[in-house]
């Protein structure tokens, strides 16, 4: 008997020393890029996948239990899971990451977030008052939070420090090089007025100098109108517009419906790992939104 | 001299001065180009350190403790065909009082909340109620509660809402429905609130599973009435998870003691004796697209069962022996067919005890009647913040039918509100 119950504890520090960390993150993209710097060595979940609005997420048992066992949290922040995140630390009751704890990750809290609105006010929509919390589809914002996530997990599990500090090296010269050739590539798009659904498209466009017109939204959180809908119809008429974008969690009516008035190409951008089937990871995110989007500009 | 000295002095300094500027001026060309390359790439690569976000310093920083506040804004305009709100074969709390015909003001709700330090939360949720004329501040909520105890352990002490079944520890102003199933009503007078101490671990498995429990003062219904207090308790489990990306459960069984010597008074009825309130709850959500923020389908059921022993007394006639064991139970299905419209269908139904001859014809008595209500309801979301709902119920509480419609609206505004499951 005691033999038995000697090979279960050896049998459970085996098992859970298979992976030595757990991750939670709320986002595909964080996933992802926490993937590419713990390769094997942590075991890393996503709260969401692309087909959510993760703003409108509800505080899931399966949320719950997942963050009960994370040993790091890595979030986008600026308020984007303000209506779920905070209910699931405090059920989870968890000592390893809190509100607040060194073990929680808010990507918005490393880079300059934009769009930060001058006036806080629910009458202008569903507000985040810390800025634009879609702050992935910039690269270079990934790259910050690669390197915070990268020293996280060194401080966490030292051992493997330098292993993760190597992944982040090569992630971060692979992108760099990526980055360049982007640029290179829309620079065909540069300057190009644009409508999207919601404004969580914007760090795409701001990157790539791509000029937002106006939303299907008429406010944020606020779903399109038809009297909206028809005054974005009128500046499609004074302006010229390369295409419409949305999300692949959003609705296709509305930008559908302008897009047969006006004329104007609808395009589902990824948004996210998982967006599309072409989008498997963070450098096909931008790859593939930069070739759809060019797409609409061939003629 | 000495001035004409001071200029040639001056005269030669600029001289040189001029000839090494001559001299290094491919250098200086050399280190500009240089320093500019240097900025563009460091302008390419801006990876080395990550920037804070800009934070505002006051001069005082008394404010920027505030904690969070919320308010919850709730009206009505309400009808009725039937008078007689009773429901037959039970003593009913006062919480059951349906609000007059015509318009009403339901809960205003505020809430206040903040972390206290590292180890401790504080929440206090206050309700403005009208009743009979009369505003009155009811104290719902008033609780502290621990943050990151080891093993998954949470501890919450104060004024709080044990957890027990689905409904319990919910807000009304987050269900579903205007008004609480049959069995809230007349088990737990729409929601049980206590003093005491509650405490819970989350188990560190795959699935969600959650133990808890608590002692109380026992001063509220189904307890003793409001103050005196003879003792209560609750237990709980509750499991849940995901099926698929897009299917999500929670299922849950709960207990709760309560003790009432002193007595549990309503209208013309007083209970002494003891109640074991057994519940068993399940909810499952679904969403076709994947994204519940455009399409989803609830269901959610609870059965309720009561074991209760003691004396009652009904209109002053004394108080006579009546053990007897009663079950509730609804079902209710809503369906989000689009961003801003919900629709819900909900039945619910009681299944009261038969009474021993000395009180026939009491409000105790059923007649054999079970009392059921079936209950359909729209709703309209402008924002997560707003909502507007029209419900109708078919109202057979007691053998008189009763057609009852209610249209309501619910308001919350400050502190962005908790997407619970």
């Amino acid at each position: 008997m005691k033999k038995f119950i000697l090979f279960l504890i050896m049998a459970t520090l085996v098992a859970t020393q298979a992976f030595a960390l757990n991750v939670f993150t709320c986002e595909p993209e964080w996933k992802s890029l926490t993937e590419e710097i713990s390769k094997d060595k942590a075991d890393v979940y996503s709260a969401t996948n692309a087909t959510q609005d993760v703003h409108y997420i509800q505080a899931k048992p399966s949320l719950i239990a997942k963050i009960r066992k994370a040993d790091m949290v890595v979030c986008s922040g600026a308020d984007l899971e303000i209506g779920w995140l905070p209910l699931i630390l405090r059920k989870a009751g968890s000592a390893k990451v809190q509100e607040g704890g060194a073990n929680l990750i808010y990507a918005a809290q490393y880079v300059q977030t934009i769009e930060k609105p001058t006036r806080i006010d629910r009458a202008d929509g569903d507000v985040h008052p810390n800025g634009n919390p879609h702050l992935h589809l910039n690269p270079y914002n990934v790259l910050k939070v690669g390197k915070v996530i990268a020293d996280k997990l060194s401080e966490i599990d030292s051992e493997n420090g330098a292993f993760y500090q190597k992944n982040f090296a090569d992630f971060s010269a692979k992108m760099n090089s990526q980055i360049k050739t982007w640029e290179q590539k829309a620079l065909a798009l540069k300057g190009a007025n644009v409508i999207t659904n919601h404004k969580n498209m914007s760090y795409l466009f701001d990157w790539l100098k791509i000029k937002t017109i106006g939303t299907l939204e008429p406010k944020p959180g606020i779903p399109a109108t038809s009297k909206h809908l028809s005054e974005l119809k009128d500046i499609t008429e004074q302006k010229r517009i390369a295409f419409i974008a949305y999300a692949p969690f959003e609705s296709s009516k509305p930008a559908e419906w302008l897009s047969k008035e006006s004329g104007i190409k609808a395009i589902v951008l990824p948004y996210t790992i998982g967006g599309n089937k072409e989008t498997n990871n963070l450098f096909d995110l931008y790859q593939n939104s930069i070739d759809l989007m060019l797409n609409t500009t061939d003629k | 001299m000495q001035k004409q000295n001071l200029a040639v002095m001056t005269a030669i300094l600029a001289l040189t001065c001029a000839n090494s500027a001559k001299a290094d001026d491919r250098e200086l060309l050399k280190r500009i180009e240089q320093l500019e390359t240097r900025i563009n790439e460091l302008e390419n690569n801006q990876i080395q350190t990550p920037i804070p976000t800009a934070q505002t310093t006051p001069i005082n920083s008394m404010s920027a403790f505030n904690p969070y506040i919320s308010v919850v804004l709730n009206g009505a305009y309400n009808y009725y065909s039937n008078k007689n709100k009773e429901i037959s074969g039970f003593q009913i709390g006062e919480e059951r009082e349906s609000p007059d015909k015509g318009f009403s003001l339901g809960e205003s709700e505020i809430n206040i909340g903040a972390n206290v330090d590292d180890k401790f939360l504080a929440n206090l949720t206050a309700a403005v109620v009208s009743e009979d004329g009369d505003d009155k501040i009811e104290l719902e909520e008033a609780f502290i509660q621990t943050i990151g105890l080891p093993y998954g352990i949470t501890a919450t002490a104060g004024r709080l809402k044990p957890v027990f079944g689905y409904l319990n520890e919910k807000h009304a102003h987050t269900d579903e429905f205007a008004d609480r199933p049959l069995p809230y009503r007349v088990f737990l007078n729409n929601s049980y609130r206590d003093d005491g101490v509650q405490a819970s671990i989350v188990l560190p498995t795959d699935f969600y599973a959650e133990i808890g429990g608590g002692f109380y003062k026992g001063g509220y219904f189904p307890a003793s009435s409001e103050g005196s207090g003879d003792g209560a308790a609750n237990a709980y489990i509750k499991f849940g998870g995901d099926i698929t990306d897009n299917q999500a459960w929670l299922a849950g069984f709960s207990y709760l003691y309560a003790k009432s010597n002193k007595g549990r008074k309503s209208d013309d009825i007083v209970f002494k004796g003891k109640d074991n309130l057994y519940g068993l709850s399940l909810k499952y959500t679904y969403a076709p697209t994947g994204n519940s923020k455009e399409t989803e389908l609830a269901l959610q059921g609870e059965y309720l069962f009561r074991d209760e022993k003691g004396k009652y007394n009904v209109e002053n006639a004394g108080f006579e022996q009546y053990n007897n064991k009663s079950s509730g139970w609804y079902l209710q299905g809503t369906y989000k067919f689009m961003t801003n419209w919900k629709v819900g269908y909900r039945y619910a139904q009681m299944r009261p005890d038969d009474v021993p001859n000395t009180f026939k014809d009491t409000p105790l008595d059923s007649q054999g009647h079970n009392p059921e209500i079936h209950s359909v309801m729209a709703e309209w979301n402008n924002s997560e913040f707003s909502r507007i709902r029209l419900q109708y119920n078919y109202d057979k509480s007691n053998k008189k039918d009763d057609n009852q419609i209610v249209l309501e609206y619910t308001m919350s505004f400050g502190a962005h509100g908790a997407h619970s499951f």
